[in-house]
């Protein structure tokens, strides 16, 4: 039995920078989807695609970057993809809502919520629309389609999108820096994004915001010590709030990742939230004169 | 005793801020009103109409509420130096967290956001305690401890329900296109806030009954204005999307009473002038004027800027900035609107047409 495809594309909407090499009509140009598990190359026709997404197109080619800003998307597609898909088949846009025959591996669907890109399955219920088919990086979709899954058949680690970048039909394969497949290792998510390329650089490692967010906190501690005789009760009860609010962005970055059920723990740190958000209520509190 | 005191208070204080329809409207009854009226206009999930609507009153109601705040605190040297730590380093705190957020958008942007959005209905809840606090205090009405046990307990159990409701998917929730984090809370804990949030009703209606017979007094109706507004804005439409826009509009509106009716009396007092109608109507207009143009600024000017000067999508530098700028308004609106300090609950007495009517009889005489 065929599952569904799934597949959850973020794409920002304009940007600015203009590209002077930017064809002035609406081409159906390259759209490379870097991922964690390497680079995805779609070939697009804007043809019969949806009138938000020929939108899109216009705007890009008339000098606007796609850029990535959703970090949870999810890369999925159905476990038992067919292979029979031709490429002009999964090309062909199908009109919103109706999806007579279940999507392609590799296709790129639109869906006309919001200004995100969605390639998501029939089963949704949501109108989609075929706006490209996968031209390289089908080692990619098999290293995306290898990670775990929970019963619902959702992925347990989030399968990121690293960013979206738009090509003009002609440029040359070499310049569009495809990076290769690479293994998703379920356990060393922070492995895999630390060494990710991205535009040919190499991304900070996942662990850095945590590094600096504790030492912001020693920071803020070692201030109140130091300021201990000369500090306001109030103001020394603040510095603690703001130290407690620090750590718990920090705990929720560590275990409430995206997309992956957090479950008891979900639980607690949401409790947790509602606590700190009680104790902030005594942030500066009125100098004592004051209360009535 | 108790009951004398309550009743010279009310004996010298107007129960309402302006009149009582004026009061009512704003506090919340006008919502109440057009969520009345809302199921005649709506044509379906996304109602152009009621959308459109919904973002021009943003503009008008929301954003203003939140410069208004940065008005209250800023707009004096002495206001800014009654708490340093507020006007200085929240926004140093804040700036830090955006700008983390800007350069991690996959590992901080997500949690920022998750801070802020939540805190918001936390803080939605202390507003409506507070205004019902206060119209208690103006109506000389004393609500016995377990009446306001109950009435806090009501407000913060419509925090419960309404996160929850929200937190018991595993599913991403979407702000702006910036994909963050649900909790995942077993759906059972949402059945429980439920069920707090109609016990702590009944309690509050029981002392709010007995109180009133014991004192052959109505309930004031201001008073429990704020709760009921509260429940049509989280229970009736709350899960609905289109009417759940018009919410932070008339948060917005409540904020907006209260913080003009203190401006109006601190600017009265401060000038020692007579607050002549001239001068109510002109300070509210300049009042008026600056906060919409700092709202403005903050959730219109400063997202452009973000995206032309950084290269950021205007999607996530929206995202962003509105977390930021709510954020801040969380933090400084709970600092500076503590109903147990003097300089917040005397000026919050004031009745401004009868400050109008006491400073003309002053200038005639």
């Amino acid at each position: 039995m065929r599952r569904p495809l799934i597949i959850a594309l973020a794409l920002a909407g304009a940007l600015g920078n203009a590209h002077a090499q930017a064809p002035a009509e609406s081409a159906a140009g390259r759209l490379v989807v870097r991922t964690i598990a390497g680079d995805l190359l779609f070939t697009m026709d804007d043809s019969d695609a949806a009138r938000r997404f020929r939108t899109l197109v216009r705007a890009r080619a008339t000098g606007t970057a796609f850029t990535r800003f959703d970090p949870g998307a999810f890369v999925e597609w159905p476990l038992a993809a067919s292979a029979s898909a031709s490429a002009p088949d999964a090309s062909t846009a199908l009109p919103t809502p109706a999806i007579a025959t279940p999507l392609q591996r590799g296709a790129l669907v639109f869906a006309p919520r919001g200004s995100v890109l969605l390639l998501l399955g029939p089963s949704t219920g949501q109108g989609l629309a075929l706006i490209a088919h996968l031209e390289t990086g089908e080692a990619v979709l098999d290293q995306l389609a290898s990670v775990p899954r929970d019963r619902h058949a959702r992925p347990r680690r989030a399968l990121t999108v690293l960013g979206v970048e738009w090509f003009a039909p002609a440029t040359p394969l070499a310049d569009l820096h495809l990076a290769p497949a690479r293994r998703v290792h379920r356990a060393s998510a922070a492995s895999v994004l630390g060494a990710s390329v991205r535009h040919g650089r190499r991304t900070r490692p996942r662990d850095q915001p945590i590094f600096i967010g504790v030492a912001l906190m020693v920071l803020l501690g070692a201030l109140k010590i130091a300021l201990r005789r000369r500090l306001p009760r109030r103001h020394s009860v603040s510095i603690d709030l703001v130290m407690m609010t620090i750590g718990f962005v920090l705990l929720l970055m560590m275990r409430l990742p995206l997309g992956s059920p957090a479950g008891w723990i979900g639980t607690l740190l949401f409790v947790g939230l509602a606590v700190l958000y009680r104790m902030l209520g005594h942030f500066e509190e009125p100098a004592e004169k004051e209360h009535s | 005793m108790e009951e004398r005191a309550a009743v010279s208070v009310r004996a010298s204080v107007s129960p309402y801020l302006v009149s009582l329809p004026i009061d009512f409207l704003l506090l919340g009854g006008g919502s109440i009103v057009l969520f009345i009226l809302l199921p005649y206009l709506y044509e379906g999930p996304m109602t152009p109409r009621l959308l459109t609507a919904s973002l021009w009153l943003t503009w008008l109601g929301n954003w203003p509420h939140n410069a208004a705040t940065n008005y209250r605190l800023y707009s004096s040297l002495s206001a800014a130096r009654q708490y340093p730590f507020t006007a200085v380093g929240v926004p140093l705190l804040v700036l830090l967290g955006a700008l983390a957020s800007f350069a991690e958008p996959e590992r901080v942007a997500p949690y920022f956001i998750k801070l802020t959005l939540s805190w918001i209905l936390y803080h939605y809840c202390g507003q409506s305690i507070g205004v019902s606090l206060l119209y208690a205090r103006r109506s000389g009405h004393q609500p016995s401890s377990l009446e306001r046990w109950a009435l806090l307990s009501f407000f913060y159990s419509t925090f419960f329900c309404r996160s929850l409701w929200s937190e018991t998917s595993n599913r991403s929730l979407q702000y702006f296109g910036v994909t963050y984090p649900r909790f995942g809370v077993p759906v059972f804990f949402s059945y429980v806030a439920a069920a707090w949030c109609y016990a702590s009703i009944a309690v509050f209606l029981y002392c709010l009954a007995r109180g009133c017979a014991r004192t052959r007094r109505p309930p004031p109706l201001l008073y429990l204005l704020p709760g009921v507004t509260h429940y049509v804005w989280f229970f009736v439409a709350g899960p609905q999307d289109p009417w759940v826009q018009f919410v932070p509009f008339f948060h917005g509106l409540q904020y907006l009473l209260i913080a003009w009716a203190m401006q109006i009396k601190q600017d009265a007092d401060r000038r020692g002038r007579a607050a002549t109608p001239w001068f109510v109507a002109l300070r509210s207009l300049r009042w008026y004027g600056v906060n919409l143009a700092v709202g403005g600024c903050l959730f219109w000017v400063i997202p452009r800027l973000v995206t032309s000067v950084g290269g950021v999508p205007l999607a996530f530098a929206s995202a962003i900035v509105f977390a930021a700028v709510q954020l801040q308004h969380s933090f400084v609106d709970g600092v500076i609107w503590k109903l147990r300090t003097r300089s917040v609950v005397s000026p919050l007495l004031v009745n401004v047409p009868a400050l109008v009517r006491a400073d003309k009889r002053k200038v005639l005489a």
